[in-house]
């Protein structure tokens, strides 16, 4: 393929990126950000897919299986835990306008210029390898491409005139773009829209190479999965990497996931663009799945194109982290080489772009200016406007770790594979993780302790990592790395202390983090922390419950305004300075006019401000130099602490009392409802038994009247009349026999005759009892109670009761003429079952559970008279449950009701006794 | 009333399911050479492993609110039905009456 397609594609493609990161920060200029969508956040965390997984993963895939898989299953566990820790990380960073990791660390252990320092040359000393890393993937790619149609081995690093070194163009190229769009302005607590989107695409376009040439080779040039799995499983040499094979195999497994854990953390990028550029704590939500689900995307075709590079191709003949592009150009795809290309060059170019932007801004606040600060001709007692030397350090030192970044790559690159290369910078980064994570949750992590750890985590790494890589390339004798230093074979850099289980990686992880964790929880323990130390720790670990109202740091001390102002304007520029005051003055309803001394609020505030500008460590010591005292002491430190927790707990008491109240009134209220309901139900039932008890006393009173008035009557109809007394008479004792029955079997006062005997004659003689109703209301009845039934306990009459009122409910309810009941009893497992069926109309579903209530009446349309008391079936109930048996109804309206119920068994009872005895 | 946290908890239930389920001593199970399905039988497991556990986090996720609670289920009706209202036309009820 000719040289001039291949660059003006990439210069159009680098022009489009361009354009984007311009309208992006031009909307977010005019106020309308381009990135709201929380879709942009999770692309752009897809940083982490560099080129080192769009060419690598397959290399390491064809070498040793799924052990490229790690490195994207540590960061979905970590998300999985964002909602805890991701998010905890944002709001703290917001809190303290931290905006790289160095000020993280540093601002965590007490604004300590020292550790700022300390993390800013781990970080670019061990990141180097990884942007060399892009350089080596860009140029590689590039050369394969331009031989296209044969397919080459691309040409070792470092071999072509500097000037002709394509890696070099690039580098360059993406270094410009870092410094347009990541250096535009100071506050760097203001996000970089523009940048984030255009990373936010790139992420697309490696996902959509990628897939693309999956798809191809799978699918095109194989006939499916399967069919390529197939042919490779032929061959037992390719299928070794079905099954996790490589050097320190499964135990190496865990480490790398540890590692990749740690990374997605610790890596400037990445903190970069989660948190720093994070715009809005909500969009972490859909990150949690969206950038898993990125990754899961990316390595799906990773093992295919591996296979399908090893089968396709001699073997030593293409280097294995080249077969993403060489496949495409074995098959004369020439378009589709270019889109992986381009793929490729967009993994490459936004690692880069963001990685220096972070590197850039830690150099500057962490290390330069601190220098430049204390420098006497560059001193304090000026007034210059410092904000363009800002932006001059950092544009400045971008081009710096770019071109060391590529002074890298010529010096080593050509000795490691893709990924080993990144890996060892993940070491370098995972180094962080101790002090930054256990410094969100563990208040306890002292300064000293996160320096001795950061220290030897990073001495260890460079031994075992490091310098072997620089001995291996020639620059140091290889002496020491297969003898171990001086000679001694313990301190074999690769296997350490004679630790052989792990491959180098996995090694290098286990010492220096092992030791650097060790350390730091150590030395924590052992030494105290000052006061602004214990003020830091607290407000990192307690952010989500002191939150902005806390945000208060302790200076005593007073400042003139004046002072105070310039101070700010001098690393923010006059206008932003002036904006930032104006801006607090009318949040606390102030006028600043009037104001001459600044106070202990409005000092923080400015450190607030500048920390964003120059990082927290230098921060302080510029407020410092100002504002007259000196922080609180270490007891007032407590007491403000101490206080703060008070009130906090106070407030959750209430907030508990709260919640518990409302409960309680939403239970009242429910209590309320049910005694209206019943108060209801007892009005109701007093006219029902009023009008029960007046219709039979009407009807005496009026006979007897008659009776009285008439005593000429003759016999027959004087009988008659007496008669009818009688029966009335009977039926209101009857009512209030009832009435006594139930309110004694509710107050447990009803004496019981319990005893043993044969059910079967006890239910005959109930429907005896009812036989005259039957024969007058014409109904048939069909009896079904065996002989010999076992006995049972219960007060026979009250059982005789309950049969007669299931009974009489039955005959009361169904049509005369066509009415049939069935009556059934069976000994049932340690119980009799007893029950009454009938052919009336049922009840409705809703109310079978409540006519076992008192008063409860299913009322009829045509008759709103009430056609019981309502206090049958509670009886019954009461009766039954007394036995120890239940009650209960089936019916299906139009289609009767079958009334059930069980008594128990005699020699159940009996049996239980015994067993309990 | 809905536990605080809870949405938070079932995330870093999830999270203890993959921290598992990619273990070396599980991963020993399915660490063959073999094909299921056409599909190493590895990276068959590893990738539905992977897939439930982002698709899940998902669901819980969309339910999750700022301060890690879960959604309350839409606000139930708050009037009771009308007590004891019997319905019309449908006649049954109960009582006791002795035999005659």
């Amino acid at each position: 393929m000719a040289g001039w397609v291949v660059i003006f594609a990439s210069l159009a493609y680098l022009s489009l990126l361009f354009a984007i990161a311009y309208y992006g920060d031009r909307r977010a200029d005019q106020g309308r950000s381009l990135i709201k969508n929380p879709a942009f956040y999770a692309l752009s965390i897809a940083v982490y897919a560099t080129s080192w997984t769009f060419y690598g993963s397959v290399g390491r895939a064809a070498e040793s299986g799924a052990e490229f898989l790690p490195i994207y299953l540590g960061p979905t566990l970590v998300f999985l835990l964002g909602w805890f820790m991701l998010r905890k990380m944002i709001r703290i960073s917001k809190v303290n306008r931290i905006t790289t990791i160095a000020d993280f660390v540093a601002a965590r252990y007490g604004k300590s210029q020292l550790l700022a320092g300390l993390v800013t040359v781990i970080a670019v000393v061990g990141i180097l390898p990884y942007i060399s890393l892009q350089l080596k993937a860009v140029s590689q790619s590039f050369s394969v491409l331009l031989a296209y149609p044969e397919v080459t081995r691309p040409d070792p690093a470092g071999t072509t005139f500097l000037l002709l070194d394509e890696a070099l163009w690039v580098a360059l190229l993406m270094a410009m773009f870092s410094i347009l769009f990541g250096t535009r302005h100071i506050d760097a607590a203001e996000h970089h829209q523009g940048m984030v989107a255009a990373i936010a695409f790139e992420s697309i376009v490696k996902l959509v190479a990628f897939l693309a040439v999956g798809l191809f080779v799978t699918f095109g040039v194989f006939g499916g999965f399967a069919d390529l799995f197939g042919k490779a499983a032929a061959n037992p040499d390719i299928a070794r990497i079905f099954a996790i094979t490589g050097t320190g195999g499964i135990s190496s497994w865990v480490m790398l996931t540890f590692l990749a854990m740690a990374a997605i953390v610790c890596l400037p990028r990445q903190f970069q663009v989660m948190v720093v550029e994070n715009l809005n704590e909500r969009d972490l939500k859909r990150a949690i799945w969206l950038f898993p689900a990125y990754l899961i995307a990316i390595n799906l075709f990773v093992l295919p194109i591996a296979v399908a590079g090893i089968l396709h191709f001699d073997k030593g003949t293409v280097a294995p982290d080249t077969f993403v592009l060489s496949l495409p150009i074995a098959e004369r795809q020439p378009w589709l080489a270019l889109l992986v290309f381009l793929g490729g060059l967009s993994a490459a170019t936004g690692m880069v772009i963001v990685e220096t932007i972070a590197l850039s801004t830690m150099v500057c606040n962490d290390l330069v200016m601190p220098a430049l600060l204390r420098s006497r001709w560059f001193g304090l007692a000026q007034r210059a406007d410092l904000t363009k030397a800002l932006l001059g350090v950092r544009r400045g030192s971008i081009i710096v770790i770019v071109l060391l970044g590529y002074l890298y790559y010529r010096l080593i690159g050509e000795t490691y594979a893709l990924v080993t290369i990144g890996l060892v910078s993940f070491v370098a980064a995972a180094q962080f993780a101790p002090a930054m994570i256990a410094g969100m949750f563990w208040k306890g992590g002292t300064r000293a302790g996160a320096f001795a750890g950061l220290v030897s985590g990073f001495v260890i790494w460079t031994y075992t990592l490091l310098l072997p890589s620089f001995a291996r390339s020639g620059w140091l004798p290889l002496d020491f790395v297969d003898n171990g230093l001086f000679g001694i074979d313990m301190l074999k850099p690769y296997s350490l202390f004679g630790l052989t289980q792990f491959d180098a990686i996995g090694h290098a992880t286990f010492w220096s983090l092992g030791v650097n964790i060790g350390v730091y929880v150590a030395v924590s323990m052992l030494t105290r922390q000052d006061a602004i130390e214990r003020i830091q720790a607290a407000q990192f670990v307690d952010v989500f419950k002191t939150g902005a109202a806390h945000e208060t740091v302790f200076w005593r001390g007073t400042a003139t305004l004046t002072e105070l102002r310039d101070l700010v304007a001098r690393f923010v520029g006059q206008e932003r300075a002036e904006q930032a005051f104006r801006d607090y003055a009318r949040a606390r309803a102030i006028n600043l006019d009037k104001t001459r001394e600044a106070d202990a609020d409005l000092i923080s505030f400015a450190e607030r401000v500048l920390a964003g500008a120059i990082g927290a460590a230098s921060a302080r010591v510029m407020v410092g130099s100002v504002a007259k005292g000196e922080m609180v002491g270490i007891d007032e430190v407590m007491r403000i602490l101490d206080e703060a927790s008070q009130i906090l707990q106070y407030s959750r008491q209430l907030e508990l009392k709260s919640q518990q109240l409302e409960a309680a009134t939403r239970d009242l209220r429910e209590a309320n409802l049910r005694l209206q309901e019943l108060d209801r139900l007892k009005d109701d039932f007093l006219s029902t038994v009023s009008h029960e008890l007046r219709t039979p006393l009407t009807s005496i009173r009026s006979f007897s009247e008659i009776l009285l008035d008439n005593p000429a009557l003759d016999r027959v109809q004087r009988g008659n009349f007496i008669g009818i007394i009688a029966r009335e008479a009977e039926r209101l004792t009857r009512l209030i026999n009832q009435l006594l029955d139930l309110a004694k079997l509710e107050a447990g006062r009803l004496e019981w005759q319990m005893s043993d005997f044969d059910p079967g004659p006890v239910v005959q003689d109930a429907v005896a009892a009812v036989q005259g109703l039957i024969v007058e209301k014409h109904i048939k009845l069909d009896s079904d109670v065996p002989d010999g039934l076992p006995f049972v306990r219960a007060d026979k009459d009250r059982l005789t009761q309950v049969v007669i009122n299931l009974l009489s409910n039955a005959v009361k309810f169904i049509d005369p003429g066509q009415g049939r009941i069935w009556v059934r009893a069976r000994a049932d497992g340690d119980y009799l079952e007893v029950s009454v069926r009938d052919n009336g109309p049922g009840i409705p579903h809703d109310w079978q559970d409540r006519i076992f209530e008192r008063f409860m009446q299913v009322k009829n349309r045509d008759d709103p008279k009430p056609q019981g008391t309502g206090l049958g079936l509670p009886i019954c109930k009461q009766i039954i449950e007394f036995f120890g048996g239940r009650i209960w109804v089936v019916s299906r309206p139009g289609h009767g009701a079958t009334f059930n119920f069980t008594v128990p068994l005699s020699r159940a009872i009996t049996r239980k006794l015994v067993a309990a005895a | 009333m809905r536990r605080p946290g809870l949405g938070a908890e079932r995330l870093v239930g999830l999270f203890l399911i993959g921290a598992i389920g990619f273990s070396p001593p599980v991963l020993t199970l399915f660490n063959k050479p073999a094909l299921v399905a056409g599909v190493p039988l590895l990276y068959l497991y590893l990738f539905a492993l992977w897939v439930l556990l982002v698709a899940l986090a998902g669901v819980v996720v969309m339910q999750l609110m700022p301060n890690g609670e879960i959604k309350p289920p839409p606000p139930a009706n708050e009037e009771l039905p009308p007590p004891a209202a019997p319905r019309a036309g449908e006649p049954r009820a109960d009582a006791m009456e002795g035999p005659r």
